[in-house]
């Protein structure tokens, strides 16, 4: 009984693992370095601004909005619409994303910065460098929807296999040390104890990684049921189906200022526009973020009537979005400065050294 | 060293789950905190590489 458990512990973790295998391999090489793109764009030569904080103050937000619509207009040829506004929380760059129609898709986005202490435009945002490119495969292999639910699911069979990994280990430790490397055996037994030991040493950080990698491949269906649930029934009776014309939008800076009023001293992250993915048909979404380390990851959205600026409701995130939002920065390890990015990339350095012995351990076997 | 007695299964796995619940607490640490919670974060993470290299340096020889 003892040994059917074993194999069928087995067969669990060799399965598991050869399914994924090759997607952790591209996710891991894509993610290593994603670990290091805020070092990797700074080599670009590009200095932050001075001055204060664009989620503080600065230039009127109709004066930057309006800016990025005629500079839009330029680059592309015809008139667009404010779709998004990102703030920093720690220099005065702003950006405004302008995009065909409200609903745009991210593929038709345009992004523009500006310096909101002085309102003088930065320049456009370029996309499809090398790092967007990484960024992309490693989210949904350029495949969209799909691509993410299928990168969730291989981060699901991840977490499978750690977790039968850590069943077989024992059965295998029986008589043996912690941390025994018996170099002196065959290439057989070696690539084992290999396995074994980083394997588990690793299992922590792994287990996170792959849980949090799950829970953000399903950010786009995560994002849509808020849409449609809790931010519906924030705006419920308020009309927020009909969607309102961009010519009939009221002035950003009012609907700033009624929802720093709601919420005092907490610093806005962005704002979604009317139509778009972040809010209703007709409302501003005005999202901040809190003040503490860990409640800057959490963001509390204020709904404000788009054309009469009247504040509608102001509500935190309900847990599956926090959830998801606190998945990002456990996922991405940005959150701790170069010496956590250093370690990150040593333990991708490590997972993938798991995932070559044990992909030799199984060809071993057939042979 | 490397043939002992047969361990309990307790025994075999108390080191790996302590080090899975130490890098938790170093990932929650990072996230709560700046300053001090980061070094203690960074010090809990790098601690398996750290084990693995002490290993590594252990590790039996071929005799040659």
């Amino acid at each position: 009984m003892r040994n059917r458990a074993i194999t069928a512990v087995a067969w669990v973790h060799k399965w598991s693992s050869l399914v994924c295998t090759l997607a952790l391999f591209m996710l891991c090489l894509t993610g290593l370095p994603l670990i290091f793109h805020d070092e990797i764009e700074g080599l670009s030569g590009d200095t932050a601004l001075q001055g204060a904080a664009s989620a503080r103050t600065g230039q009127p937000l109709d004066r930057i909005v309006g800016a990025a619509l005629t500079d839009y207009a330029k680059a592309a040829g015809n008139p667009g619409v404010p779709l998004f506004i990102g703030f920093s929380p720690d220099n005065p760059l702003i950006t405004v994303t302008v995009g065909p129609r409200p609903d745009a898709p991210e593929a038709e986005m345009r992004l523009f910065s500006y310096d909101r202490a002085t309102g003088t435009a930065v320049g456009e945002v370029a996309q499809g460098g090398v790092m967007d490119f990484l960024l992309q495969l490693h989210t949904d292999l350029l495949l969209g929807l799909p691509g993410m639910l299928f990168l969730g699911a291989m981060a699901v069979l991840f977490v499978v296999a750690l977790i039968s990994g850590v069943v077989l280990y024992v059965p295998f430790m029986r008589r043996l040390a912690f941390g025994t490397l018996r170099h002196d055996r065959s290439a057989r037994v070696r690539n084992l104890d290999q396995h074994n030991l980083l394997g588990v040493l690793a299992l922590g950080w792994t287990l996170v990684i792959g849980l949090t990698g799950a829970i953000n491949a399903f950010a786009d269906p995560l994002t849509a049921a808020w849409r449609t649930g809790e931010l519906q029934s924030m705006v419920a009776g308020q009309d927020g189906q009909t969607a309102l014309a961009p010519a009939d939008y009221g002035s950003i800076d009012t609907a700033m200022a009624r929802a720093q009023a709601a919420l005092p001293g907490q610093m806005p992250q962005f704002i979604g526009f009317p139509g778009g993915a972040w809010s209703s048909a007709r409302h501003y979404a005005i999202f901040f973020q809190g003040d503490t380390p860990l409640t800057s990851h959490l963001l509390t959205p204020a709904l404000v009537d788009a054309e009469s600026g009247a504040l509608i409701d102001v509500r935190p995130m309900p847990a599956t979005m926090q959830a998801l939002m606190l998945s990002k920065p456990l996922h991405f390890g940005d959150y701790g400065g170069l010496a956590l990015k250093l370690v990150w990339a040593a333990l991708t350095l490590a997972t993938l050294w798991v995932l070559w012995t044990g992909l030799v351990l199984w060809l071993g076997k057939r042979r | 060293m490397s043939r002992l007695r047969p361990q309990p299964t307790r025994t075999i796995l108390a080191l790996p789950l302590l080090l899975a619940a130490l890098a938790l607490a170093g990932l929650v640490l990072g996230l709560t905190g700046d300053g001090w919670r980061d070094v203690v974060s960074v010090v809990l993470l790098a601690l398996p590489c750290l084990l693995f290299l002490n290993h590594w340096r252990c590790r039996t020889r071929r005799a040659s």
